[in-house]
């Protein structure tokens, strides 16, 4: 079930909570993602403590609006949100990345409660996605889908045959939601290959374009709500301004920061970041 | 005598040269059967359902079947997204397509989460003869087959396709079925049972085992029967559950005949070859083996029994390495002795 709508003001402590839990397991498991889960952390508050339509009771409540995590490797901050959302025993993140875990590097809907796709390679989300709209749609059962895509995964063929197909079969229960921090493993999306102008693109696909700042809550509620009200007969993209490590001052940013390991002295800089901001 | 899917819709067209016992037709009409009495059985195609016959599913069930264009990982996707809501879907485009431009999201999209979805490769095998090499699907066993959790298999004749399209959307997991697309006789009876995991006795015998899977199960038996004129007692296995695969029945074939023939419309590398091979050495037993397939190498176009003739995988080489095999044997066996 929804809560009762939280005030951004909570939906920043939240976040801030969950960026600590992915540079706690982060640091842990001496390996993982963490600049695209700082990236996309506020998104995945609001989904999850606002905007889905979900039952940690009841994970496999059919009727739940979809989460597919088409950036797998961001895994973290979706593991955090579920186990603070209360999904499962927050003491299970600790074992991420670890033999035998719950919570594979890459997510695992057959391992983890509450997750609703398998995922972790590049571009086979939105396809999947656009399947749960249409059984959605085929089956009688409303239920709304988000897929949370990366921007470099922009750069896969299947995601454009998925989004020419979701704008041809008038997918409008479908939303992306795109982490777009503008960073990918080799570099600036734009040196690497550039996926601009990437809203005109989903426009000429036929999709509704939302441009939205993804580190705001103000600005993220204020899309959410305006998607629930566009005429259902079409696919949305929001096109989210984000920040790469978002929160922890020497990882905003910077490439190197999408994957790696925190050393003692930096997750405790971290930490500090983080603490200093939830104080804030 | 065509064969009707549904109310009235005769499959034959004039543009499909296609007989009465192309198996593709007992297939779909046994997924549109199930259909009636299940909803969640749902169908996608890659543009290509008036091959495939998903166009009949769709003219019962047009709110049921999605055609996602040239689009093969796509279509893979958005299967797994309608099986990990809930529905059965059955995808069909064809084999060569299906099971290499689809493959990743079918692993780990498909596989991996061991989602309820079917997927369906024609023209397998030879079966698209004159569309030459890039159409001919000769490594999809090889390829379906190391992916876990994926039940392979592979109709030898109508019948058998009724059958398997029944087990496969009873079963709960991920299937590929490989079909050709071309007339073939009826082998098996029309009680004939199947279950996944199980090969099936065509034919008994004592000499030397012959095992194969698909329509080269007819072309196995007509050489069984010139075999048998000349004294030559062949046992047949139509080896149509390729994994998980009927190990006993292989081995316990072997161990009465003492020479084993596998013949496949495929790659030497990967399919029933491969599988019997491991499969006999596991179970450390060594059989004289000769394995007919393509050999390792790319095909062309022609008409499909020609290139059959071309590869070695017609009558005549079956007959031929079956002879040659067991006059090896009496020699050795007379020089022993």
């Amino acid at each position: 079930m929804s809560l009762s709508a939280p005030t951004t003001v909570e939906l920043d402590r939240i976040a801030n909570r969950l960026r600590r839990d992915v540079i706690e397991m982060i640091y842990r498991a001496g390996s993982g993602h963490a600049g695209g889960s700082l990236s996309a952390a506020d998104i995945v508050t609001v989904l999850y403590w606002s905007e889905m339509r979900i039952d940690p009771q009841r994970p496999e409540w059919p009727a739940r609006d979809r989460l597919v995590l088409s950036k797998g490797h961001c895994a973290p901050i979706v593991y955090a949100a579920l186990a603070r959302r209360g999904y499962f025993d927050p003491a299970v993140l600790a074992t991420f990345r670890q033999t035998g875990s719950a919570l594979q590097g890459h997510p695992d809907m057959r391992r983890t409660v509450g997750l609703d796709m398998t995922s972790g390679s590049l571009g086979h989300g939105l396809s999947v996605g656009l399947g749960m709209a249409l059984a959605s749609r085929q089956s009688g059962i409303d239920f709304r889908t988000f897929v949370l895509m990366s921007d470099g995964e922009m750069q896969e063929g299947m995601t454009w045959e998925a989004a020419m197909a979701a704008a041809h079969f008038h997918a409008g229960s479908l939303t992306v939601i795109l982490d777009r921090n503008r960073l990918q493993v080799d570099g600036w999306t734009s040196e690497v290959m550039e996926i601009d102008p990437i809203s005109d693109k989903f426009e000429a696909f036929g999709w509704h374009v939302l441009d939205v700042e993804g580190n705001d809550f103000g600005s993220l509620c204020a899309a959410f709500e305006t998607r629930r009200g566009l005429p259902p007969d079409r696919p949305a993209i929001l096109v989210c301004r984000t920040t790469k490590g978002k929160g922890v001052s020497f990882m905003e940013n910077v490439m190197e920061w999408h994957g790696g390991t925190l050393s003692r002295e930096l997750y405790e800089r971290a930490m500090s970041d983080l603490g200093a901001m939830d104080e804030a | 005598m065509g064969h009707v899917v549904t109310s009235g819709a005769v499959v034959h067209d004039s543009f499909l040269d296609v007989g009465s016992e192309d198996p593709r037709f007992a297939f779909m009409e046994a997924i549109i059967a199930l259909a009636e009495h299940d909803e969640r059985i749902v169908a996608l195609d890659a543009d290509v359902s008036r091959r495939t016959l998903t166009r009949h599913f769709r003219d019962r069930f047009p709110d049921r079947f999605w055609d996602l264009g040239v689009a093969e990982q796509n279509l893979m996707g958005v299967t797994a997204g309608l099986a990990a809501s809930g529905r059965i879907p059955v995808a069909c485009a064809f084999a060569v397509f299906v099971s290499m431009r689809a493959v990743e999201p079918i692993r780990t999209s498909i596989c991996y989460p061991r989602l309820n979805a079917k997927l369906v490769g024609g023209y397998a095998g030879l079966s698209n003869g004159k569309d030459g090499a890039t159409h001919q699907s000769i490594e999809d066993v090889a390829i379906m087959r190391s992916l876990p959790n994926l039940v392979v298999l592979s109709p030898s004749d109508a019948i058998l396709a009724d059958r398997i399209a029944r087990a496969a959307i009873a079963h709960e997991g991920p299937v590929y079925v490989r079909i050709e697309y071309e007339d073939t006789p009826r082998i098996h009876e029309p009680d004939v049972r199947f279950e996944i995991g199980r090969g099936i006795r065509v034919r008994t015998g004592s000499d030397l085992t012959l095992a194969t899977y698909g329509i080269a199960l007819a072309r196995a038996v007509e050489a069984a029967r010139i075999l048998g004129q000349a004294g030559i007692s062949v046992e047949v296995l139509d080896m149509a559950s390729l994994k998980p695969f009927d190990e006993g029945l292989l081995v316990g074939s072997t161990d009465r005949t003492g020479a084993l023939v596998t013949l496949e419309d495929h790659s030497i590398v990967g399919g029933i070859a491969s599988l019997a091979a491991e499969t006999l050495l596991r179970a450390g037993r060594a059989p004289r083996f000769r394995a007919l397939g393509v050999a390792d190498c790319f095909t062309e176009s022609g008409k499909n029994d020609e290139l059959r003739a071309r590869f070695g995988l017609d009558v005549p080489a079956i007959v031929a390495a079956a002879r040659e095999m067991l006059e090896d044997r009496v020699v050795t066996d007379g020089a022993t002795g």
